[in-house]
Protein backbone atom coordinates (compact mmCIF):
# COMPACT_ATOMS: atom_id res chain seq x y z
CA UNK A 1 0.00 0.00 0.00
CA UNK A 2 1.52 3.36 -1.04
CA UNK A 3 1.51 6.62 0.95
CA UNK A 4 -1.56 8.04 -0.83
CA UNK A 5 -3.59 4.90 -0.12
CA UNK A 6 -2.47 4.94 3.53
CA UNK A 7 -3.50 8.58 3.80
CA UNK A 8 -6.90 7.83 2.22
CA UNK A 9 -7.44 4.90 4.62
CA UNK A 10 -6.49 7.06 7.62
CA UNK A 11 -8.77 9.85 6.40
CA UNK A 12 -11.68 7.43 5.99
CA UNK A 13 -11.17 5.93 9.45
CA UNK A 14 -11.07 9.44 10.90
CA UNK A 15 -14.33 10.30 9.09
CA UNK A 16 -15.96 7.11 10.38
CA UNK A 17 -14.87 7.80 13.95
CA UNK A 18 -16.01 11.42 13.66
CA UNK A 19 -19.44 10.40 12.42
CA UNK A 20 -19.96 7.89 15.20
CA UNK A 21 -18.86 10.36 17.90
CA UNK A 22 -20.98 13.16 16.40
CA UNK A 23 -24.01 10.87 16.21
CA UNK A 24 -23.65 9.72 19.81
CA UNK A 25 -23.08 13.29 21.09
CA UNK A 26 -26.05 14.74 19.17
CA UNK A 27 -28.39 11.94 20.18
CA UNK A 28 -27.25 12.14 23.81
CA UNK A 29 -27.59 15.93 23.87
CA UNK A 30 -31.10 15.72 22.40
CA UNK A 31 -32.26 13.21 25.00
CA UNK A 32 -30.62 15.10 27.90
CA UNK A 33 -31.83 18.56 26.85
CA UNK A 34 -35.37 17.62 25.87
CA UNK A 35 -35.93 14.71 28.21
CA UNK A 36 -36.73 11.28 26.84
CA UNK A 37 -40.50 11.68 27.50
CA UNK A 38 -40.68 14.95 25.49
CA UNK A 39 -39.46 13.40 22.26
CA UNK A 40 -42.39 13.97 19.86
CA UNK A 41 -43.12 12.75 16.32
CA UNK A 42 -40.87 15.35 14.68
CA UNK A 43 -37.93 14.61 16.98
CA UNK A 44 -38.47 10.86 16.80
CA UNK A 45 -38.75 11.00 13.01
CA UNK A 46 -35.65 13.14 12.69
CA UNK A 47 -33.69 10.71 14.87
CA UNK A 48 -34.72 7.82 12.61
CA UNK A 49 -33.81 9.71 9.42
CA UNK A 50 -30.50 10.83 10.96
CA UNK A 51 -29.73 7.22 11.89
CA UNK A 52 -30.54 6.04 8.34
CA UNK A 53 -28.21 8.69 6.91
CA UNK A 54 -25.49 7.77 9.40
CA UNK A 55 -25.76 4.04 8.69
CA UNK A 56 -25.58 4.74 4.94
CA UNK A 57 -22.54 6.99 5.43
CA UNK A 58 -20.80 4.41 7.63
CA UNK A 59 -21.52 1.71 5.02
CA UNK A 60 -19.98 3.90 2.31
CA UNK A 61 -16.90 4.65 4.41
CA UNK A 62 -16.34 0.95 5.19
CA UNK A 63 -16.84 0.03 1.49
CA UNK A 64 -14.33 2.70 0.41
CA UNK A 65 -11.82 1.57 3.06
CA UNK A 66 -12.04 -1.99 1.75
CA UNK A 67 -11.56 -0.82 -1.84
CA UNK A 68 -8.53 1.28 -0.92
CA UNK A 69 -7.02 -1.70 0.91
CA UNK A 70 -7.47 -3.75 -2.27
CA UNK A 71 -5.56 -1.14 -4.28
CA UNK A 72 -8.43 0.66 -6.02
CA UNK A 73 -8.58 4.47 -6.09
CA UNK A 74 -11.09 6.24 -3.85
CA UNK A 75 -12.43 8.15 -6.88
CA UNK A 76 -11.93 7.85 -10.60
CA UNK A 77 -13.16 9.66 -13.70
CA UNK A 78 -16.60 8.00 -13.73
CA UNK A 79 -17.26 8.23 -9.98
CA UNK A 80 -16.40 11.97 -10.02
CA UNK A 81 -18.79 12.58 -12.91
CA UNK A 82 -21.53 10.56 -11.20
CA UNK A 83 -20.99 12.46 -7.93
CA UNK A 84 -21.22 15.84 -9.70
CA UNK A 85 -24.33 14.78 -11.62
CA UNK A 86 -26.02 13.42 -8.47
CA UNK A 87 -25.19 16.60 -6.53
CA UNK A 88 -26.56 18.83 -9.31
CA UNK A 89 -29.81 16.85 -9.62
CA UNK A 90 -30.20 16.60 -5.83
CA UNK A 91 -29.90 20.38 -5.59
CA UNK A 92 -32.57 20.83 -8.28
CA UNK A 93 -34.97 18.37 -6.60
CA UNK A 94 -34.27 19.88 -3.18
CA UNK A 95 -35.55 23.25 -4.34
CA UNK A 96 -38.98 21.68 -4.99
CA UNK A 97 -38.75 19.71 -1.72
CA UNK A 98 -38.20 22.90 0.30
CA UNK A 99 -40.88 24.76 -1.68
CA UNK A 100 -43.31 21.91 -0.97
CA UNK A 101 -42.48 22.06 2.71
CA UNK A 102 -43.02 25.81 2.70
CA UNK A 103 -46.50 25.38 1.21
CA UNK A 104 -47.30 22.62 3.69
CA UNK A 105 -46.25 24.93 6.48
CA UNK A 106 -48.41 27.75 5.11
CA UNK A 107 -51.40 25.41 4.82
CA UNK A 108 -51.10 23.69 8.19
CA UNK A 109 -49.35 26.38 10.29
CA UNK A 110 -48.43 23.62 12.71
CA UNK A 111 -44.78 23.04 11.98
CA UNK A 112 -42.28 24.46 14.47
CA UNK A 113 -39.32 26.26 12.89
CA UNK A 114 -36.70 23.81 14.18
CA UNK A 115 -38.74 20.85 12.94
CA UNK A 116 -39.21 22.44 9.51
CA UNK A 117 -35.47 23.12 9.26
CA UNK A 118 -34.62 19.60 10.36
CA UNK A 119 -37.04 18.00 7.90
CA UNK A 120 -35.78 20.21 5.07
CA UNK A 121 -32.10 19.42 5.70
CA UNK A 122 -32.62 15.71 6.30
CA UNK A 123 -34.88 15.47 3.28
CA UNK A 124 -32.14 17.07 1.19
CA UNK A 125 -29.64 14.55 2.53
CA UNK A 126 -31.99 11.68 1.65
CA UNK A 127 -32.56 13.11 -1.84
CA UNK A 128 -28.79 13.32 -2.35
CA UNK A 129 -28.39 9.71 -1.19
CA UNK A 130 -31.14 8.53 -3.54
CA UNK A 131 -29.65 10.49 -6.48
CA UNK A 132 -26.19 9.08 -5.76
CA UNK A 133 -27.59 5.53 -5.73
CA UNK A 134 -29.75 6.02 -8.85
CA UNK A 135 -27.09 7.69 -10.99
CA UNK A 136 -24.45 5.18 -9.91
CA UNK A 137 -26.68 2.41 -11.28
CA UNK A 138 -28.40 4.05 -14.25
CA UNK A 139 -26.69 7.41 -14.73
CA UNK A 140 -24.20 6.59 -17.46
CA UNK A 141 -26.54 7.63 -20.26
CA UNK A 142 -26.69 11.10 -18.68
CA UNK A 143 -22.89 11.59 -18.60
CA UNK B 1 -19.45 3.63 -29.69
CA UNK B 2 -18.60 -0.05 -29.11
CA UNK B 3 -15.48 -1.59 -27.67
CA UNK B 4 -13.59 -4.86 -27.44
CA UNK B 5 -12.38 -4.50 -23.86
CA UNK B 6 -13.93 -7.77 -22.68
CA UNK B 7 -12.44 -9.72 -25.60
CA UNK B 8 -8.92 -8.33 -25.02
CA UNK B 9 -9.21 -8.78 -21.26
CA UNK B 10 -10.21 -12.42 -21.64
CA UNK B 11 -7.37 -13.00 -24.12
CA UNK B 12 -4.94 -11.81 -21.44
CA UNK B 13 -6.70 -13.86 -18.74
CA UNK B 14 -7.31 -10.76 -16.66
CA UNK B 15 -10.22 -10.28 -14.27
CA UNK B 16 -12.15 -7.01 -14.20
CA UNK B 17 -10.51 -6.21 -10.87
CA UNK B 18 -7.02 -6.76 -12.22
CA UNK B 19 -7.70 -4.60 -15.26
CA UNK B 20 -9.18 -1.89 -13.03
CA UNK B 21 -6.07 -1.91 -10.85
CA UNK B 22 -3.78 -1.70 -13.88
CA UNK B 23 -5.78 1.14 -15.43
CA UNK B 24 -6.06 2.94 -12.07
CA UNK B 25 -9.86 3.00 -11.91
CA UNK B 26 -12.63 1.45 -9.81
CA UNK B 27 -14.03 -1.95 -10.78
CA UNK B 28 -17.48 -0.52 -11.61
CA UNK B 29 -15.91 1.66 -14.29
CA UNK B 30 -14.58 -1.41 -16.10
CA UNK B 31 -17.98 -3.13 -15.76
CA UNK B 32 -19.81 -0.16 -17.30
CA UNK B 33 -17.12 0.26 -19.98
CA UNK B 34 -17.43 -3.38 -21.05
CA UNK B 35 -21.22 -3.07 -21.19
CA UNK B 36 -20.78 -0.04 -23.45
CA UNK B 37 -22.77 2.14 -21.06
CA UNK B 38 -19.96 4.54 -20.21
CA UNK B 39 -18.00 6.56 -22.77
CA UNK B 40 -14.49 7.09 -21.39
CA UNK B 41 -12.33 10.18 -21.76
CA UNK B 42 -9.35 10.00 -24.10
CA UNK B 43 -7.05 9.60 -21.08
CA UNK B 44 -9.01 6.65 -19.69
CA UNK B 45 -9.30 5.04 -23.13
CA UNK B 46 -5.51 5.33 -23.41
CA UNK B 47 -4.93 3.88 -19.93
CA UNK B 48 -7.18 0.90 -20.64
CA UNK B 49 -5.56 0.34 -24.03
CA UNK B 50 -2.08 0.39 -22.45
CA UNK B 51 -3.23 -2.04 -19.73
CA UNK B 52 -4.47 -4.39 -22.47
CA UNK B 53 -1.31 -4.01 -24.60
CA UNK B 54 -3.21 -2.54 -27.52
CA UNK B 55 -4.17 0.79 -29.04
CA UNK B 56 -7.26 2.98 -28.69
CA UNK B 57 -8.10 2.51 -32.39
CA UNK B 58 -8.03 -1.25 -31.98
CA UNK B 59 -10.02 -1.25 -28.75
CA UNK B 60 -12.78 1.23 -29.61
CA UNK B 61 -15.03 1.33 -32.63
CA UNK B 62 -16.37 4.84 -33.32
CA UNK B 63 -18.91 3.95 -36.01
Amino acid sequence: MNKKQEFNKFYLMLTLLGMVILGVVLLGAMVILKGAQEINTYTGGSIIVALIIMVFAIYLVIKRKKEISQGFPQHDERSRKIMNLAAARAFYISIYWVLGLMWLDILTEKMPVNAALGIAIMGMALIWMACQFYYNKYGDKHL
Amino acid sequence: MTNKIKKYRQQLNLTQEELARQAGVRRETIVFLEQGKYNPSLQLAHDVAVALNTTIEELFDFE
